[in-house]
């Protein structure tokens, strides 16, 4: 998506090539969970109401699916909103690279708390969730962002900067 | 070509807003990654083409727009997309994907260093000149004659490839000379003549960039207009054939309106994508897009208002406006043609000597590569990328920066030498840096003659000049110590210290069993009890009882430290129950002290005491004087005793306009000490580079300086032994506890992640193996002294 310049984590990207697919990787991972926010649709979010309540009706880990029936449940607007900002974010984020770290690990908590939710349901295949989960650690591991992202454009930027903000960015990045 | 990274970020989100319509095109309802109808086909490529544009020009504020425009989207699309009303007609992903777009954008417009940046956080007083590249200043001529940074560019690459610089008067001794470059691009040095040209006056300098860089725009402006009026004919006589211009619209003849219309689109275009050399395609692509954007603009949304009708954006009203659509992409696109055929005229007829004055930029010269000079050199190198245009060069007689407060472990072969240095040129990439000494200061004509190997002097202007050349060791004049004496100063003082000790041990270790000479290979003096001779001698006991395992002819009660220092108790900067405490640690050793008695001299094989005694060594470092750099006796300043140059406490030498001086060179007065002289520390000197820069920023915008204020933070000392002494903000620590600290302290301190990584191995290394014997240098039978044998006053 962007052409930034600044090198990943030593050893991976160090060439061109691995540096976009390590880019193509990120934007794929963002389309997905663009793809995941077009359909929580307000005000009732109804699918995203049916697959919660998989949670409870088909439990993988019962303090989780306590929590969803207690407290997710009887609030599920409000949750349902934040669900639909999150997983927005991460494809918006992830799609641009900027602060990937940070989204690449919000991406594994989201990944964790949906495959929770369905992983017993039927028709679900266990697998997905676990690529899912792994896809996020390459990203974190690998700095994604900084191939062909905003991460790698910025950074020089933030590492000049004595500012708060850029340092937590160059943490985040 | 784009070369800024940010500009092609903004290029590339801008491309992807362009091609998101591309998903309106999926017939799946399960598999649409991005939602993608109605309006949103229009508003998403149209805002990704005025990102596109801002990305060509360079013009951060258009980015900026851009960025608004998706945010604001996504926005409307938050609060529509579910409900009867959503006027973008899209949902969850369509908001996800404008996020980003905006996001994306808002932070490559408002990223550090921008001048959009300053001037939203209300910073007028910097002047506009920022460049793009990297976020730097552009000082080439052609750059300000055209007003784009692309120019620069091609300018550098001429002057690197031999060929006359575009700049009307700048030849090579002409006035200019020797500053032909950005801070980005550092261009070698031109050898100058003694020059004598008035200085650069700072706010008139920047009021001159400021009418220059506007005066560049309007005539852009207005060479854009006749382009567009140039295009206008052909195309709207084109148009009027096709039939597709009407014979008028409220009243108005449409091939006018279009004439208006494309005068102002032709303005727009010389505005924004300008002149490049060699742009041709730029600029035809440029003026293609600003035909799309004009389209969306005209025939879609202010054509309809004329007709009395809302603009609807709808896919039908832009299949009605289809043939506009063919007439504004083949409008702009010869708009962008013809626009580059006039400016390059233009340019080249400058070329031939109707080139306008450029205005030059304030010329700052930093002499010293210590901490003071190196710090004022990366202050610098921020300012400019906030946007404060200065030329700064950089000259050291060394092209590293020594961490000195870690050199006495490298005598002791704890550290590698390397590893406490760091190469200038990686610290402040962007500075001009010139490898040389200093010979002579003229601070009437403004120069500074620079020595550089074997090629001739040269003269160096400036218009400020930063002293930083910090101090040299000082003998006080007594008999043999410059002669005989080691200085621990530089890096080469402590590598040949360690080669010397390990040397005598080794021909301690072997030579025949002389008693006299066998002390004298085994004694080692130091002088002076400040933070440097104490921790020297410590060090030195390390090194010499760390590795006398080697030598099995050498027993452990065989050398002999001792220490000589003119007070009556050691370490006088800490307080007196630390300094007791050092005293007590190292005496425990076996180290001896000999206080209240000076050196009185030194030869090859024995050093003098004030008090008659005569200790016989090889071995005697001199650690008891510093005094600025004789190249500060002949400025005519004003000079302290020590030699040093008064300043004041905005740390402008007294007396010298143009001359600032920092670090351990400088007398700087402590404002919340009555006026009492800053010490000569690394955290002071760190301090005050910064500030000089900023105060020569300020003068040069016209501003007025700072007063230099700091408050010590501490001072450390190590002892050995895994000791150490401390004293924080007035807390104290001793032992292991300050031993941890000074370490960790200092290794947070050494330049560059590198450095600190691999001075972290050394003393993790130097917990579990010996230190090295290794004598780096061939060393002949006699040792590494002199074997001359004479005694003080015993020729």
């Amino acid at each position: 998506m962007v052409t930034a310049t600044t090198p990943g984590v030593s050893g991976v990207g160090a060439g061109r090539g691995g540096r976009l697919l390590l880019g193509l990787v990120r934007i794929g991972v963002a389309l997905l969970w663009i793809e995941n926010a077009g359909w929580k649709t307000p005000p009732d979010f109804t699918s995203l109401r049916k697959f919660t309540g998989y949670a409870v009706e088909y439990p993988v880990f019962s303090p989780f699916s306590w929590v969803v029936e207690h407290l997710v449940l009887p609030h599920f607007t409000v949750f349902a909103w934040m669900t639909l900002l999150v997983e927005a974010s991460l494809g918006a984020f992830l799609l641009i690279g900027l602060a990937t770290r940070l989204w690449a690990l919000v991406g594994v908590g989201q990944s964790v708390a949906i495959m929770l939710s369905v992983l017993n349901s039927p028709n679900e295949w266990e697998w997905s969730f676990y690529l899912m989960i792994l896809a996020h650690v390459a990203l974190f591991a690998t700095a994604a962002g900084r191939s062909f992202g905003l991460d790698g454009v910025l950074r020089p930027g933030w590492q000049r900067s004595e500012g708060r903000l850029p340092r937590l960015l160059l943490r985040l990045s | 070509m784009i070369t800024n990274p940010l500009d092609r970020a903004a290029l590339a989100l801008g491309g992807a807003g362009v091609v998101s319509p591309l998903f309106a095109f999926s017939t799946s309802s399960n598999n649409n990654f991005v939602l993608v109808q109605g309006v949103s086909v229009f508003l998403l490529p149209a805002l990704g083409i005025c990102a596109a544009i801002g990305a060509f020009s360079g013009k951060r504020v258009i980015v900026l727009v851009a960025g608004s425009g998706f945010g604001l989207a996504a926005l409307l699309q938050l609060a529509q997309f579910g409900r009867s009303t959503n006027w973008l007609d899209g949902g969850g992903s369509t908001f996800a994907l404008m996020l980003g777009l905006g996001i994306g954008l808002l932070m490559l417009a408002l990223a550090p260093g921008s001048r959009l940046v300053e001037l939203l956080a209300g910073d007028e007083s910097t002047p506009p000149v920022g460049d793009r590249h990297h976020g730097v200043i552009a000082t080439d001529g052609q750059a300000f004659v055209e007003g784009t940074a692309d120019s620069t560019v091609q300018i550098s690459n001429q002057q690197a490839h031999g060929q006359r610089p575009i700049r009307g008067q700048g030849g090579p001794n002409g006035p200019g000379s020797g500053r032909g470059g950005s801070m980005s691009r550092p261009v070698p040095h031109v050898p100058t003549r003694r020059p004598g040209r008035k200085p650069v006056s700072g706010r008139s300098e920047l009021a001159a960039h400021r009418r220059h860089q506007l005066r560049g725009a309007w005539e852009r402006a207005a060479w854009g207009a006749v382009a567009g009026l140039v295009a206008a004919l052909p195309v709207g006589a084109l148009m009027r054939f096709q039939r597709m211009l009407d014979d008028a619209q409220n009243g108005v003849p449409s091939l006018a309106l279009f004439i208006l219309y494309a005068t102002a689109t032709g303005a727009a275009i010389g505005l924004v994508v300008g002149y490049r050399p060699q742009g041709l395609a730029l600029a035809a692509s440029g003026g293609v897009l600003m035909g799309l954007l004009g389209w969306l603009l005209f025939s879609l949304s202010v054509d309809p208002v004329l007709h009395g009708q809302p603009p609807t954006w709808s896919v039908e009203a832009a299949a009605g406006a289809y043939p506009a659509l063919v007439g504004g992409l083949l409008h702009g696109g010869v708009i962008g043609l013809v626009i580059h055929g006039l400016l390059s005229l233009r340019a080249r007829s400058r070329q031939n000597g109707l080139a306008l004055a450029v205005p030059a930029l304030p010329r700052i010269v930093i002499v010293g590569g210590g901490f003071a000079g190196l710090s004022a050199a990366q202050r610098f190198e921020r300012l400019a990328l906030r946007g404060v245009p200065v030329d700064v060069t950089l000259i050291s007689d060394s092209n590293f920066l020594l961490f000195t407060p870690l050199l006495a472990e490298v005598a002791s072969s704890a550290l590698e030498p390397t590893h406490i240095s760091a190469p200038v040129r990686a610290a402040v990439a962007h500075t001009r840096f010139r490898h040389g000494a200093v010979q002579d200061i003229d601070t009437d004509g403004r120069a500074v003659r620079l020595a550089a190997g074997s090629e001739p002097a040269e003269w160096v202007p400036y218009d400020h000049l930063v002293l930083a050349v910090g101090s040299v060791p000082h003998f006080l004049d007594l008999p043999g110590v410059q002669e005989y004496a080691s200085t621990l100063k530089y890096l080469s003082d402590a590598m040949s210290l360690r080669e010397k000790v390990i040397g005598l041990l080794e021909r301690a270790d072997h030579s025949a069993p002389d008693p006299a000479e066998r002390d004298r290979l085994l004694t080692f003096v130091v002088a002076g009890g400040g933070f440097a001779g104490t921790e020297v001698i410590a060090e030195l006991f390390d090194l010499v009882h760390g590795v006398l395992h080697y030598f099995p002819g050498i027993t452990p009660d065989e050398p002999r430290f001792v220490l000589v220092h003119s007070r009556d108790r050691i370490l006088p900067e800490l307080s007196a129950e630390l300094g007791a405490y050092a005293l007590d640690r190292l005496r425990a050793r076996g180290i001896e002290f000999r206080l209240g008695v000076q050196v009185a001299a030194a030869s090859a094989c024995d050093v003098l005491l004030s008090d008659g005694d005569r200790i016989a060594t090889r071995t005697f470092v001199w650690t008891a004087g510093n005094r600025p750099s004789p190249l500060l006796a002949r400025l005519g300043g004003a000079n302290a005793a020590n030699g040093a140059l008064f300043t004041d406490s905005h740390l402008r030498v007294r007396g010298l306009d143009g001359v600032w001086a920092v670090g351990d060179c400088a007398q700087i007065p402590d404002l919340d000490s009555e006026g009492a002289p800053f010490p000569p520390t690394a955290q002071h000197a760190l301090r005050q580079g910064k500030v000089v820069a900023d105060n020569i920023a300020a003068v040069i915008a016209g501003g007025a300086p700072a007063e230099f204020r700091f408050r010590t933070i501490g001072v450390l000392v190590g002892l050995g032994h895994r000791t150490a002494v401390a004293e924080i903000r007035g807390h104290r620590f001793s032992g292991l506890a300050a031993w941890v600290l000074w370490r960790g302290i200092y290794l947070a301190k050494l330049p560059g992640i590198e450095k600190r990584v691999r001075v972290l191995i050394d003393w993790m290394l130097d917990l579990v193996f010996p230190r090295d014997i290794v004598l780096a240098t061939r060393q002949t039978t006699q040792g590494a002294t002199p074997a001359r044998q004479d005694s003080v006053g015993q020729p």
